[in-house]
């Protein structure tokens, strides 16, 4: 099954790795905050939103 | 529109599934250890249509078998009787439900995310001391009374998604809302009607109320399932959300923040292989990673 945060970032083919890591980190970052809009307060929401972050940029990388 | 509750749901609807007699004996069976191979394959011979469905999960890239099996006692041998039980029977439900989609609930959609739930069960099963193959199950019908109300009730299950993508809500708080009741409870009375075991019955009813059901553990567990399941996007859907994990839940399952990493790992090439069962593809690489690791589910 495909990652949700796999997203082809809106680079051009001229964009230096270095922007084109940037952007997919940005859109991983914006896909799991938006996931996690409902976590108000709760500390686990917190500590499962981060988890879930490191794993994505983790396979970003 | 008529209002609803869940006994004119259950009266009311005429195309409810009835569950086959052999699904429910082998949901009964999971706790026991001494039936055979034999007597496993003469439940599943009395119904053809199951025959054929274990031997395409069988030879489908979950289990990337170097050669095809021709028979259900065949593949038991190769398999291993616990996963053979556990995959029927989560084949044999899936085939009584309508397979149409409308405007309002993609069927396939559902499906997939319902075995994403039964995947994230079970790898969490191990960790928390319950039966693996109870909780794939658990995880696989724990939003039941979902598909009932969109296939039985459209025009209503029409307004909750209306209300839901209005609001920005979860589901369970649009159907509150817009019913007055939940898939929760719908899911309940239907696993209650089928005579499900009590422990299932107890998941589907609690799932969205772990903190309700301290005696139940399988609840908390599909519970932090279902989490898990949103929180790693499996559905791409884009008004997906996460619902708020239960800190009791949590707590009951006896992971390590520092252990959910490889966790989620193991949960997501468990998902790819087991997708086969709504015809989903695995690829063979994801499927051949997966054994081992249901291997260990069933240790």
């Amino acid at each position: 099954m495909k990652s949700a945060v796999r997203v082809v970032p809106e680079t051009s083919a001229a964009s230096p790795p270095e922007e084109v890591a940037r952007v997919d980190e940005g859109v991983v970052r914006e896909r799991v905050e938006r996931l996690f809009r409902l976590r108000g307060d709760s500390v686990v929401m917190r500590l499962l939103e981060q988890a879930v972050l490191e794993y994505r940029l983790e396979q970003q990388r | 529109m008529m209002a609803l509750s869940v006994e004119t749901i259950l009266s009311g609807a005429k195309r409810l599934p009835t569950m086959p007699t052999v699904v429910m004996e082998l949901m009964l069976a999971f706790a026991d250890d001494e039936i055979d191979n034999e007597a496993l394959a003469q439940k599943l011979s009395r119904d053809q249509a199951l025959v054929a469905r274990v031997l395409r999960v069988a030879n489908s890239p979950f289990y990337g078998l170097p050669r095809q099996v021709a028979t259900v006692q065949e593949s038991i041998m190769v398999l291993g009787l616990a996963n053979v039980r556990t995959m029927v029977t989560a084949a044999a439900i899936i085939a009584q439900f309508p397979h149409r989609n409308n405007a309002d609930f993609d069927i396939s959609a559902f499906w997939q995310h319902s075995i994403g739930v039964a995947c994230c069960a079970r790898v969490l099963s191990v960790r928390a001391g319950q039966n693996p193959n109870t909780a794939f199950i658990c995880g696989l019908l724990h939003d039941i009374g979902r598909v009932v109300l969109a296939s039985s009730y459209p025009e209503h299950q029409a307004l909750v998604a209306e209300y839901r993508n209005r609001e920005d809500c979860c589901w369970l708080d649009a159907e509150r809302a817009v019913l007055g009741l939940d898939h929760a409870a719908i899911g309940a009375a239907l696993a209650a009607s089928w005579n499900f075991p009590e422990p299932i019955r107890q998941a589907v009813a609690a799932h969205h109320l772990p903190e309700t059901s301290a005696d139940t553990p399988l609840a908390a567990l599909t519970h932090v399932g279902d989490v898990i399941c949103h929180a790693l996007d499996a559905g791409h859907d884009p008004s997906a959300m996460v619902p708020v994990l239960s800190a009791d839940a949590w707590a009951r399952m006896r992971i390590e923040w520092s252990d959910l990493k490889a966790l989620f790992a193991e949960i997501e090439r468990m998902i790819e292989g087991a997708s086969v069962l709504v015809g989903g593809g695995a690829n063979t690489k994801a499927a051949v990673a997966v054994r081992p690791t249901l291997a260990a589910a069933e240790a």
